[in-house]
């Protein structure tokens, strides 16, 4: 084990990796004047997915996972960088991106918006989205200034959806992280790759083996279980690489045209889609 | 059998047009295609022509390359057609109503930036702009994946996307069962690229290990 640390998943040391940072990020935004830290600390989650080219299916998961998450009587925010490609507020049912923009009082931010979505029932979903396009740089110290915010510090769970490539700052450990590879041999590569990256200070790590409903999920299972051989034998010693199938259904489908969360649909109990996004954030909430 | 899909590109011109004239109705919800090639010699041509659900004209301009001098063409077919508007809807009417300013969808495969605010701007709301990947799998079929670029400087703009898939015969692609390991890993090193994926820090080894 050596050098491994034990994954941090506490609100402080979340803070402490991003906020010394001393990159100039040429923004205008104030940098929060530091708070009192909340007793209990959310727990935080990227989603990664590799699956291309297959851009809605990358959000789909991720917003379904949050409304999962918030089923559950957990406050969720999720943090999302899908940018140009961000469908994210279209599967939460959300016509116009700037309607119902929540900019806190007293802080001024260029480049991210905050909104509060909600379903009846449920707990309270924070939606983060860049205000800024892809091509303008998010700057670095953004993402820390975002977990600074009142609503997301004080929320149980953080979602990091990040299906354009790196995280915006990949120094930070997790307790886990959720990977979503399908049967490409590209989709394993880069599963791999990220596992590499984030194996110093992530040990554990959900797969989603995503396959269309009624194709045969050996061929992904297959791509599983190399990446996995792989992982165990060039990487470091602990890693924990936990599988969950995570098919694609007709209700998904549905669910992604209709613009409304699989679990708010009115028969997810027989959606495999929904079981499966059920286990996964029960498999999160759990901290198995 | 695999279902690897390797990026292509287009070479011919008249592949992006059959591949985009084979996913009108997924690219203009409810549409089909009335005509290829408007315009004349002159001033260029629009690719295709096609109609909404609605029965309102959509024009196509493709530009395979992505060489920006390409849009002085569409430019030039703009002219054209705000000039010859009224001939070109007799030519077509009864299948399709066409305006003095028409729906126009460009596709490309990259927009530099100013290149995307000139061409949003050109004709305002009307014009949509589509990016496209191209993909072969492993029997030579070629698909797209496009995109629908939106204005990112203008307030919620980032939103919109679309993802097609089309396929039509293509060239002989190569063989990935009998491809030899280095070339495999080559390969996909150059896919994941296209894909703005960085594998940079997977080892060739590594590599091999997830392919064997």
């Amino acid at each position: 084990m050596g050098d491994m640390k034990r994954p941090a998943k506490g609100f402080d040391e979340i803070s402490r990796v991003f906020l010394p940072s001393t990159t100039p990020d040429h923004s205008a935004e104030m940098v929060p004047q530091a708070a009192a830290l909340p007793s209990r600390s959310p727990l935080l989650f990227p989603v990664l997915c590799c699956l291309s080219p297959a851009p809605a299916v990358e959000s789909f998961f991720a917003c379904n996972l949050s409304v999962e998450i918030a089923k559950n009587n957990k406050t969720v925010t999720l943090i999302d960088f899908g940018f140009e490609r961000s469908v994210v507020r279209h599967l939460m049912g959300c016509s116009n991106p700037i309607s119902n923009a929540v900019t806190p009082a007293g802080a001024l931010h260029p480049d991210y918006r905050l909104e509060s979505i909600k379903f009846d029932g449920l707990a309270e979903i924070t939606l983060v989205l860049p205000a800024r396009p892809r091509e303008l740089n998010f700057p670095k110290r953004t993402l820390g200034r975002i977990l600074t915010e009142d609503k997301v510090r004080k929320c149980n769970v953080i979602l990091i959806n990040s299906p354009m490539g790196p995280m915006p700052e990949i120094r930070t450990r997790f307790p886990k992280a959720i990977l979503l590879i399908d049967d490409q041999i590209h989709s394993l590569a880069r599963g791999y790759s990220w596992i590499k990256r984030l194996s110093s200070g992530c040990l554990c790590f959900i797969i989603g083996a995503v396959h269309r409903e009624g194709e045969d999920s050996k061929t992904v299972m297959r791509g599983v279980s190399k990446l996995q051989n792989a992982a165990f034998k060039h990487l470091p010693v602990g890693l924990k690489l936990r599988v969950i199938s995570m098919p694609l259904d007709m209700e998904a489908r549905a669910s992604m045209h209709s613009g409304k969360p699989l679990a708010l649909r009115e028969s997810p109990a027989l959606s495999s889609s929904a079981g499966a996004i059920a286990k996964l954030c029960g498999s999160l909430l759990r901290n198995e | 059998m695999s279902r690897l899909l390797t990026p292509a590109s287009i070479v011919d011109p008249r592949e992006l047009v059959e591949l985009v004239s084979g996913a009108i109705s997924e690219i203009v919800s409810g549409g089909f295609l009335i005509d290829f090639a408007l315009g004349n010699e002159e001033y260029g041509y629009f690719d295709l022509v096609a109609a909404n659900e609605n029965r309102e004209g959509v024009l196509f301009f493709l530009n395979s390359s992505g060489d920006e001098v390409e849009y002085l063409r569409f430019l030039k077919c703009m002219c054209w057609y705000q000039e010859n508007w009224r001939t070109v809807q007799k030519l077509h009417a009864g299948r399709v109503a066409l305006g003095p300013i028409p729906t126009v969808f460009v596709v490309a495969p990259r927009y530099s930036n100013s290149m995307r605010k000139v061409l949003l701007n050109v004709g305002g709301s009307r014009i949509t702009l589509l990016k496209y990947n191209c993909f072969q799998d492993s029997n030579g079929k070629k698909s797209l994946s496009i995109e629908k670029v939106e204005d990112s400087s203008a307030v919620g703009g980032k939103t919109g996307f679309m993802y097609v898939s089309t396929t039509c015969p293509s060239r002989p692609a190569a063989d990935w069962p009998n491809m030899p390991m280095a070339e495999k890993i080559k390969y996909l090193r150059e896919f994941c690229r296209e894909m703005e994926a960085d594998i940079s820090n997977v080892s060739d080894e590594e590599l091999l290990d997830l392919l064997g």
